[in-house]
């Protein structure tokens, strides 16, 4: 307690020392903690790119393949038609499960509350990708939505979409995908709305629309072979059957060109950061050679010495650390679903558990920042004589 | 209690040369000569704060150069107070919290009163919670003193105890050391004030190396 009490009162009387090696500290800190949640965060939704959906291939018309993309990696809205009779080519094809969706912008009119958002219509008995983020998937009923998990809306809560009400029954799990803005509603409702005279002028008074199928081989046959067995099938169409790389190529580029620039800017921020700390220490240590001299002269062990040198700076790196860890928190929790919107690719909070290993990756660096600044300036001082740090004329 | 033989310590010519010095329990041994002639090396030397390039210094019969360091620093805080001339004041402690200093190092529960009746009788009782850089030379001077004479160790070393000191706080200091000797204190002070050499049993006088 001692220690720790000489320790406040020197980060005290050093006011303008004891901010400088904060804010370089936190500084560090924000550079590993912060950037590293943050491309972290987006590597944890590139990664689920392949695997979130459950689906091996993608059949979507080939005009509409961007489209398509934006809505399913960056969340944009869209509405995207054909007609499932244009599927009965693939109807033979044996080992396959196939799922449709049919992916409708609402409108902002009076008569929809949700304006803006993306409608993602799936069929409950044949679904295979939306039940993966929500136990209630399998069993919506047709007055029944699911919504995304940045789409705001509470269970129980009353949603209006297309001029019909429907009730919040779940809210799935984050996929990372352009799925967490959207709302989920039975193919039945669908029909419901694409069939009505209401919006005639917009889908033709007409149901079994779809907007995409998604294909999952059951066989183990092989996708290449799988892949090019459908687009025969479906050849004369304007569908097209690509596969899970073919869509997330692009945004791979773009997702490893962010986070390269983002980690480089990390190392760049991280070295000067963590140079100019080392300096200080250095520097502040061996300013105080005379008060390890003087100390050594009145019988202070070195040990004594050197943790009264280190609570002070531990005290300082612990706090440099605490806030700057918060601070990353405090910008990127709250903001989760508008970075995710700005950034206009998957992102993906990572587990608690991913977070405190970054933390304590955190933590460990600083910690062997400060060991080795502090190491280095005490062994060098205490190589010397006591009478030659005190500046003795000798 | 101290006993040193042909001890020298060469700094590229300046330094201290050979030189005997023999300190009996209760004694008090002046040291004077010329700036340079090595009067800081010798007090370092004994003190176990530098080691000699040649020589033995024994402190109660125990070869202090056969000391590891971590010894050393143990036998001066519990039976050396060194009054440097380099030495510093803690500047992020008060002067009371610098003068119990060595006794919360040593692990013991220092004694405030007695901190502050030494404070007393050295005339800083008036700044004893402020801090070093808000004190004058003189006072500053006189905490060190305090500090060294509060661990109550057996033998007092002290490099120019009264250099650029008025002669008011000269003379407190002057007085404090003679009160410390009486009461069976072994001294030994190296000092150009010929008042405070005439309080020493015998004074050594050291010459220039070259």
């Amino acid at each position: 307690m001692r220690t720790i009490k000489y320790a406040l009162n020197v980060i005290t009387y050093s006011r303008f020392r004891s901010i400088i090696v904060f804010i370089l500290v936190f500084v560090t800190t924000v550079c590993i903690f912060g950037t590293g949640l943050f491309t972290d965060n987006i590597k944890s939704g590139a990664d689920k790119l392949n695997g979130t959906t459950n689906t091996d291939l993608y059949i979507v018309p080939q005009e509409y393949l961007d489209s398509t993309k934006d809505m399913l990696f960056k969340g944009k809205a869209c509405t995207i038609l054909f007609h499932e009779d244009e599927l009965n080519g693939i109807q033979d094809i044996q080992g396959i499960d196939v799922s449709r969706q049919l992916y409708l912008e609402t409108l902002e009119m009076s008569c929809c509350s949700a304006g803006g958002l993306q409608i993602v219509a799936y069929d409950p008995k044949t679904d295979f990708s939306v039940r993966q983020w929500s136990d209630k998937a399998p069993e919506l009923k047709a007055d029944e939505i699911l919504a995304g998990s940045a789409s705001h809306f509470k269970i129980g809560e009353e949603v209006n979409a297309f001029g019909r009400s429907f009730k919040v029954a779940d809210i799935l799990e984050e996929t990372g995908m352009g799925y967490d803005s959207s709302l989920f509603l039975t193919y039945e409702a669908a029909d419901s709305i694409t069939a009505s005279l209401d919006y005639k002028f917009m889908f033709g008074q007409q149901d079994g629309l779809v907007s995409m199928l998604l294909v999952r081989q059951n066989s183990g046959s092989d996708i290449t072979s799988l892949s090019e067995q459908i687009n025969a099938a479906l050849s004369g169409s304007e569908l097209k059957v690509y596969a899970v790389d073919e869509l997330t190529s692009g945004l791979r580029g773009n997702i490893r060109m962010l986070t390269g620039m983002v980690g480089i800017m990390d190392v760049f921020a991280f070295i000067i950061a963590s140079v100019s700390l080392f300096a200080m220490v250095t520097v502040t240590t061996q300013q105080r050679r005379k008060v390890a001299g003087s100390l050594l002269s009145v019988g202070c062990g070195k040990g004594r010495i050197l943790m009264m040198f280190l609570s002070e700076y531990l005290l300082l790196f612990a706090a440099g650390t605490v806030l700057g860890i918060i601070t990353s928190l405090i910008f990127l929790l709250p903001l989760h679903d508008v970075l995710k919107t700005a950034l206009d690719m998957p992102y993906k909070l990572i587990s608690a558990g991913q977070a405190v290993g970054i933390a304590a990756k955190t933590l460990a660096i600083n910690a062997g920042m400060l060991a080795a600044a502090l190491s280095f300036t005490f062994i060098t001082i205490m190589k010397q004589e006591p009478a030659m740090l005190t500046g003795e004329n000798l | 209690m101290i006993e040193a033989r042909n001890i020298s310590r060469d700094f590229g010519g300046n330094g201290l040369g050979s030189t005997d010095i023999s300190l009996d329990k209760g004694g008090f041994i002046g040291i004077s000569g010329a700036s340079g002639c090595g009067k800081s090396t010798l007090l370092n030397i004994l003190t176990g704060m530098l080691r000699p390039d040649s020589g033995t210094v024994l402190i109660d019969g125990e070869d202090i150069n056969k000391l590891s360091s971590a010894k050393r620093t143990a036998l001066r805080a519990g039976k050396i107070g060194y009054i440097m001339q380099g030495s510093v004041l803690l500047g992020e402690l008060t002067v009371l919290e610098n003068i119990i200093l060595p006794a919360r190092i040593a692990g013991k529960t220092p004694d405030n009163a007695k901190a502050e009746k030494l404070c007393e009788k050295l005339g800083i009782d008036n700044v004893m919670n402020s801090y070093p850089s808000d004190i004058s030379g003189g006072e500053y001077r006189r905490t060190m003193l305090a500090r060294i004479l509060f661990a109550d160790t057996p033998i007092l070393v002290a490099d120019e105890p009264t250099s650029n000191l008025d002669e008011e706080s000269a003379a407190i200091v002057r007085n404090m050391i003679k009160e410390v000797h009486d009461k069976g204190v072994s001294i030994i002070a190296a000092t150009h004030d010929s008042e405070l050499l005439s309080l020493a049993d015998s004074v050594i006088q050291l010459h220039p190396l070259h």
